[in-house]
């Protein structure tokens, strides 16, 4: 063999074997880790041109890549997406290796770096998701680390060492940053050449459990260059297609309002990586659910393949392997599941409908109706409402009315509404929602709960100049 | 075979440039769009922001309230203001600079009235205020967008103020809360049974300080010393000109209301 005196050359084997890079063999999740990998680096870097990591820039500079640097939505939808691609893969890799059953022998080592990557992953996400500093961002990863407090004695110095004070500030968003970008990069780049030197160098790919014995032309062995190469590129560049395509029409990284650590929003949902630990959390003690929990997990997938120890066999022939697979996914599921809002804290009839009619963030129902119609005047909803026309904003108010008369169920005497429609200033108008009910059930004291929404033309119909708004 | 991984490539390729050509093109209009929907979206925090903080002294509308706040949204604003006050920078930096800072006392202009005004606080939260500077740019870009629709001058009228009078128990009893805010740490119970330290006793300051200045009633001396203490100095006690700038924490009716505490 002809000795190369690059180090690049050396990075990757110059021949595989035909069925460690057989699509049906490996679903090649471990070629698409990297790739999510990659483009995170790339798109990463270009971010952090324009990020900066203080609470009075943070926020505004995530604001500036939307509106005024050319694809900055555009990298950073794919920055998001890519990341959660790659928890994803990660999870199915993760998957197929069990499956497979080939974690364990010499494989072992290489599923525990394998863990670890997926750790640093989720690290990775958790520290990234702090970044915007906006609402969601500040309050998930607030709950995120109040769990740290638990851990008894050290618990308290612990958290303030990660947020860098007893609440997130300057320090403890620069803190995260770093994490993000230095500290967690660094090292899942070493937990990754230990991975792929052990796969690709010293034991390759676990072959298939196949009875038949393998033919002469799985045997074969496969050039790097070119043929390989040339699949990685096509792979690549028709994944990056796909996801562009993806975020073009369908995907829009959140942005919510600028954290205010004054204000506990409505709702704060965890990302969907971690719901299961939300809905963990609200089955019992922060510490047995936030801590214990998590990390007696990761110490079952770290020493997995040391306790498994008999010789590889399917699937099937594992009497404990396939419970063990339906019982942790189900798990994962069911926690995930009891994680959403729907199973939080329950919150009065009233307040959720002003929530629904003007949430604090994302669009409604309001904000999709056409500024010109919401006419100046004051519209009391009183028993089923009788639209005087039929355009959009005479049928929100009658979706209202019957929103509010269903509160009579839930022991709202009489509720009414009445809607007051401004126009405030130039282009801007104001809208008061206010619910009437009477209270008390002997002395019926009547009460009343009222939400104010501003709406400014260009934030329902933004005009481009030098074309004409929409008729 | 290779052949076919050079055509996967290309084909992928032409795909990947196929995908950007929508966002290649509608990138300059997105930026536009976002931009103004974003500026949007900033007046109406501001205006909400607005309806929070800034509402009770300058109205609802920017119409100005009488001895509180000026009018925002009327002509003047927009077109004498800045000379006015001898502002030398645009109208929106004297929005921002005003709001973060507050207005100086001795700066403070009196909106229609009795000589009194309520003070521009310090809205920043660098300055002691509640507001970040993105907060504080959303208040100013709802400001500024009632230029469109602002004419004429609101002449803003005074605020009848109900007359105190000193003989009202709740007078009384308000300026009792005054002096143990404000003037207890110096000159200790009001009943005497224990000096100050800085500051003589005011037990019986009500028949003491009647005609202790040349023509000067109880009530007057005190109104004085309150808001002069150097114009009389008892000897044995610190020099007033060292201590609290009593009179300066006082609005008018704290005054009116201590005064008739100490004199009843």
């Amino acid at each position: 063999m002809k000795r190369h005196q690059s180090f690049l050359l050396h990075i990757r084997p110059q021949t595989f074997d035909a069925e460690s890079v057989c699509f049906a063999n490996t679903y090649y999740l471990g070629f698409f880790s990297v790739f999510f990998l990659v483009l995170e680096c790339v798109t990463g870097a270009v971010l952090m041109v324009y990020y900066v990591p203080t609470p009075e820039a943070a926020y505004e500079s995530i604001v500036r890549l939307g509106t005024e640097v050319a694809f900055g939505a555009m990298i950073r939808d794919l920055h998001r997406l890519g990341g959660e691609c790659m928890i994803v893969v990660l999870l199915l890799h993760m998957l197929r290796i069990f499956i497979a059953g080939s974690y364990r022998g010499q494989f072992a080592f290489t599923w525990v770096t394998g863990v670890l990557l997926l750790v640093c992953t989720l690290g990775l996400a958790f520290s990234g998701y702090l970044l915007p500093w906006d609402q969601l961002a500040y309050w998930a990863v607030t709950i995120g680390t109040s769990m740290v407090d638990t851990i008894p004695g050290i618990g308290v110095d612990l958290a303030i060492l990660l947020r860098g004070g007893l609440e997130f500030g300057e320090d403890g968003l620069l803190r995260f940053y770093l994490l993000h970008i230095v500290v967690l990069p660094l090292l899942a780049l070493v937990l990754l050449s230990v991975h792929y030197y052990r796969v690709a160098r010293l034991h390759g790919i676990a072959p298939p459990l196949s009875p038949k014995s393998p033919t002469d032309r799985e045997k074969e062995k496969r050039r790097l260059f070119p043929d390989r190469l040339l699949l990685d590129l096509t792979l690549s560049m028709s994944t990056l297609a796909v996801l562009v395509v993806v975020v073009t029409a369908f995907y829009d990284a959140p942005l919510e309002h600028h954290a205010d650590p004054r204000h506990t929003p409505a709702h704060t949902r965890a990302p969907w990586f971690f719901l299961w630990l939300q809905g963990a959390l609200k089955l019992g003690d922060s510490f047995a659910m936030g801590v214990v929990f998590p990390l007696l997990s990761l110490l079952g997938l770290l020493v997995l393949p040391y306790l498994d120890r008999r010789p590889r066999q399917p699937l099937r022939q594992r009497p404990l392997a396939l419970p063990l697979l339906v019982a942790g996914l189900l798990l994962f599921a069911g926690l995930s599941v009891l994680g959403l809002p729907r199973y939080g804290v329950d919150v009065n009839p009233v307040a959720a409908l002003l929530e629904e009619v003007a949430p604090e963030e994302g669009r409604s129902a309001l904000r999709s109706l056409r500024f010109d119609t919401l006419r100046q005047g004051v519209y009391e909803i009183d028993g089923p409402f009788r639209a005087q026309s039929d355009d959009d904003f005479a049928l929100w108010l009658a979706r209202l009315g019957q929103a509010t008369a269903r509160l009579g169920r839930h022991g709202y005497a009489e509720p009414r509404c009445v809607v007051v429609v401004e126009d405030w200033q130039a282009e801007l108008k104001r809208v008061t929602v206010r619910i009437h009910w009477l209270d008390g059930s002997e002395v019926r004291q009547p009460t009343s709960a009222e939400k104010v929404i501003y709406l400014h033309r260009a934030t329902v119909e933004p005009v481009v100049s030098g074309k004409e708004s929409g008729a | 075979m290779i052949q076919r991984a050079m055509l996967g490539a290309v084909a992928s390729a032409a795909l990947l440039a196929a995908s950007l050509v929508p966002i290649v093109s509608g990138e300059a209009e997105r930026l536009q769009r976002d931009a103004a929907s974003r500026a949007g979206a900033v007046i109406e925090q501001g205006a909400m922001l607005y309806g929070l903080h800034c509402r009770t002294c300058h109205g609802s509308r920017g119409e100005g309230v009488g001895q509180l706040g000026p009018a925002l949204g009327d002509g003047h604003f927009f077109t004498k203001r800045s000379q006015e006050v001898g502002w030398q920078s645009t109208l929106r930096e004297y929005v921002v600079s005003t709001t973060s800072h507050g207005r100086l006392m001795g700066t403070r202009p009196i909106y229609a009235g009795n000589g009194t005004t309520a003070v521009m606080p310090p809205w920043h939260e660098d300055h002691g205020g509640m507001l970040r500077s993105d907060e504080i740019a959303a208040i100013a870009d709802f400001v500024l967008n009632w230029q469109a629709t602002a004419t004429g001058k609101v002449e803003l009228k005074a605020l009848s103020l109900p007359e105190q009078n000193p003989q009202d128990p709740r007078t009384i009893s308000r300026g009792e809360q005054v002096f143990e805010k404000h003037c207890l740490r110096c000159h200790g119970a009001a009943n005497g049974a224990a000096s100050g330290p800085a500051g003589p006793p005011l037990a019986n300051i009500a028949t003491l300080g009647n005609g202790r200045r040349e023509g000067m009633t109880a009530q007057e001396y005190i109104r004085e010393s309150i808001l002069i203490p150097a114009a009389y100095r008892r000897e044995g006690y610190a020099d007033p000109g060292k201590g609290q700038d009593c009179g300066a924490v006082l609005t008018e009716s704290e005054l009116a209301a201590v005064i008739a505490f100490l004199s009843r």
